[in-house]
């Protein structure tokens, strides 16, 4: 009896770890805020997008893709400073730990995004997708906007 | 007694010796202490002091597509940084930040101009060079021209970048220094200022190098 019942039960586990259905219907699904693109000078051909993606599933999840019809081609890349020289490095994907977020942010992790179809000003909406390993296809709105640079602690002051 | 006098007229002229070389290491010494409290001041994060960085005459073209060279580096304080326009992350940043640096700074003295040098010149042509700047601030100035034109500058001041190959299609990346490059009204490289750039660093340590370089003449 105990056997069977420890049989049912690592059939019950295994799929609430490996069925990607367990993980999109149910009520953690990764969420994404904050996103944003950056306004740059009209004939700029690249922009940057930045966004928090959180986890809240106990199982780490892999940004693999993100498309938008806005765009011609999308790409995750990493400003890396190192010995006062910075280089952007592409990343294939982004893991994303359980229960955490990651910040794509400016200087950090952030979307390469390639020729506008059209010129972006402060105000406009742009729709991004983001595809996940397990298949789930998140789709959001991410507002233009021009760069706010104050220094933070400056402001408060 | 003859052999206590003749004791003294050898001792005075050796005492009025040893004096005069005692008063003579006194001033030296004070003197190298003066120096040195002086060179104490070169503790200014991103001075480059006693040498600064002696810049010859470089041949580049800016925005508008007039030569640009070290004759338009004299009478203004200069912040240099290099980037290029597909670079969408850390260029616009640093940017955005000079250019409130700039505003703030610019109210006090009018002697200032910050210089965009593209190390992209194939992909950043002298329109595209117009509007980006522009866009930034329209008294930015930016700097290009050919590959050549450029490492006339770039190679003096020893700024480190390099076309990241790994794709070698149109959308390749350029690695390159990130430091904002400091020179003074003569066309010196005085300093730098190091990432990461706020508006605030920008605005304490030109400010502190400025006034040493200014006490210093």
């Amino acid at each position: 009896m105990n056997k069977v019942n420890l049989f049912l039960f690592a059939i019950f586990f295994s799929q609430m770890l490996f069925s990607s259905s367990a993980f999109t219907d149910g009520n953690v699904k990764v969420s994404i805020s904050d996103a944003w693109v950056s306004e740059a000078p009209t004939n700029v051909s690249v922009l940057a997008g930045y966004a928090n993606i959180h986890n809240p599933s106990n199982k780490l999840i892999t940004l693999i893709a993100i498309s938008s019809q806005n765009f011609s081609k999308i790409e995750i890349h990493r400003s890396v400073l190192n010995r006062e020289i910075i280089s952007m490095e592409k990343q294939e994907s982004l893991e994303i730990s359980a229960e955490n977020t990651i910040k794509l942010s400016p200087g950090d992790f952030h979307l390469m995004l390639f020729e506008p179809n059209k010129p972006l000003r402060s105000g406009d909406t742009v729709t991004l997708n983001f595809l996940f390993s397990d298949g789930h296809i998140e789709t959001i709105e991410a507002k233009v906007k021009r760069r706010d640079t104050e220094d933070h602690s400056h402001q408060n002051h | 007694m003859l052999n206590k006098l003749n004791k003294n007229t050898f001792l005075i002229p050796a005492i009025i010796i040893l004096a005069t070389l005692a008063i003579s290491a006194g001033f030296y010494i004070s003197l190298k202490q003066a120096q040195q409290s002086k060179q104490a001041n070169s503790n200014i994060e991103g001075l480059f002091w006693p040498n600064p960085k002696i810049i010859n005459e470089f041949s580049v073209l800016d925005q508008d597509g007039n030569n640009f060279g070290l004759n338009q580096m004299k009478e203004k304080w200069s912040f240099m940084f290099f980037g290029y326009s597909h670079c969408p992350d850390v260029c616009p940043i640093t940017m955005s930040v000079m250019a409130n640096a700039y505003k703030e700074l610019i109210g006090e003295s009018n002697n200032l101009q910050v210089i965009f040098a593209s190390v992209d010149p194939n992909r950043d042509t002298i329109e595209k060079l117009f509007q980006y700047v522009r866009y930034f601030n329209p008294d930015f100035i930016g700097l290009g021209g050919d590959n050549q034109m450029m490492s006339s500058l770039t190679s003096q001041i020893g700024v480190a970048y390099y076309i990241n190959s790994e794709n070698k299609n149109k959308d390749y990346l350029v690695d390159h220094s990130a430091s904002i490059f400091l020179f003074d009204p003569v066309g010196r490289m005085v300093g730098k200022i190091s990432p990461p750039h706020t508006q605030n660093k920008i605005i304490q340590q030109f400010t502190n190098i400025k006034n040493f370089i200014n006490e210093q003449s």
